[in-house]
């Protein structure tokens, strides 16, 4: 059954308080159009409100179900993760994790990624080089819209239990 | 500045633990190029990880700039006191419900939490969840999360509850 796209908007009050409100949007429109009604809308719920309409964002669920090799394993751990450490060319730092990284991607001996393993090479790969979409290709980036030059640190980390990433 | 397009991959592992992967992405590109390139990078962190995929979604934020909207909150304001919506859908047995903090209060109607749905931004915004919002080149349609278009209000009411 398809999911709908969803917009948020954040809300302050005069404490400082923040709370979430959500709406579900049929899918199909261009980024412009939602980008149009989305702010149509923050302008109503502005008008009903007495907070600050703060931030608005869409979530596009995203199909994955053709995925291949994934399966999760019986000792798989997302607390165990690969952590890789890139650079913009303004030289901004990007650190992107991996939660429940394989053990055969671990260079014997050390906590660096074995950049020889197939699948940390085509991390890198995407990393540095992007994905190639119809009409183009899609770079990673920093926050700023800067695409990622090159991967400088690829290692295998352990997150304390508690933490999401 | 612009701010970059967030992808974030969901896994879970063996114990039924979770967490996820956020790479981000410039803007300039269409819903559809966004959804290969996520799927793309869905595939890769699965190769590389004995967790399992179990979802994937792209965040845009919106730009609010220019648009008159309140930039200091009324003294009065406060999120725990919201506005309940709640509208059916074109599947009988499925609604769509809504919870709006900072609702004004002056917005209910006299002795009562109900709201006032003669109010004119109260009937404007309930106009546009059923009707929809009229865009360039289309018209946004809200639906309930399993994109059933929305019918028509149900109830509204005033609310004070401290959870989003």
């Amino acid at each position: 059954m398809p999911v709908s796209n969803r917009i948020d908007y954040v809300l302050r009050d005069a404490s400082g308080g923040r709370a979430k409100t959500g709406f579900w949007v049929e899918p199909g429109l261009t980024l412009a159009q939602y980008q149009q009604g989305g702010q149509a809308l923050a302008q109503e719920i502005n008008a009903i409100t007495n907070g600050v309409v703060e931030s608005a964002s869409m979530t596009i669920p995203v199909d994955v179900s053709g995925l291949t090799q994934n399966i999760a394993g019986a000792n798989s751990d997302v607390e165990e993760v690969a952590r890789f450490g890139a650079t913009t060319a303004d030289g901004r730092p990007v650190q992107v994790n991996v939660p429940g990284l394989i053990p055969t991607a671990i260079a014997a001996g050390s906590d660096d990624l074995n950049q020889a393993n197939s699948a940390v090479a085509a991390m890198i790969s995407m990393l540095e080089d992007g994905i190639v979409v119809t009409g183009g290709t899609i770079r990673p980036s920093d926050v700023g819209e800067q695409d990622i030059t090159q991967v400088l640190t690829a290692r295998y980390a352990v997150r304390p239990s508690g933490t999401r990433r | 500045m612009a701010v970059a397009i967030s992808v974030r991959v969901d896994f879970v592992d063996g114990t039924g633990q979770t967490s996820f992967t956020k790479i981000r992405i410039p803007t300039g590109f269409s819903i559809a190029q966004m959804v290969e390139f996520a799927q793309g990078a869905a595939q890769v962190v699965a190769n590389m990880s004995d967790a399992q995929v179990t979802g994937a979604s792209i965040t845009v934020d919106f730009d609010l700039t220019g648009l008159g909207l309140r930039v200091v909150a009324n003294a009065a304001s406060e999120v725990a006191r919201k506005a309940f919506f709640q509208f059916t859908s074109t599947f009988a047995a499925l609604r769509a419900k809504f919870k709006i903090p900072t609702f004004d209060e002056i917005l209910t109607t006299l002795g009562s939490d109900s709201i006032n749905q003669a109010a004119a931004p109260v009937a404007t915004f309930i106009a546009s969840i059923e009707n929809g919002i009229v865009v360039i080149g289309g018209t946004m349609i809200f639906t309930n999360n399993r994109t059933f278009h929305i019918a028509a209000l149900e109830l509204a009411y005033e609310q004070h509850s401290r959870r989003n």
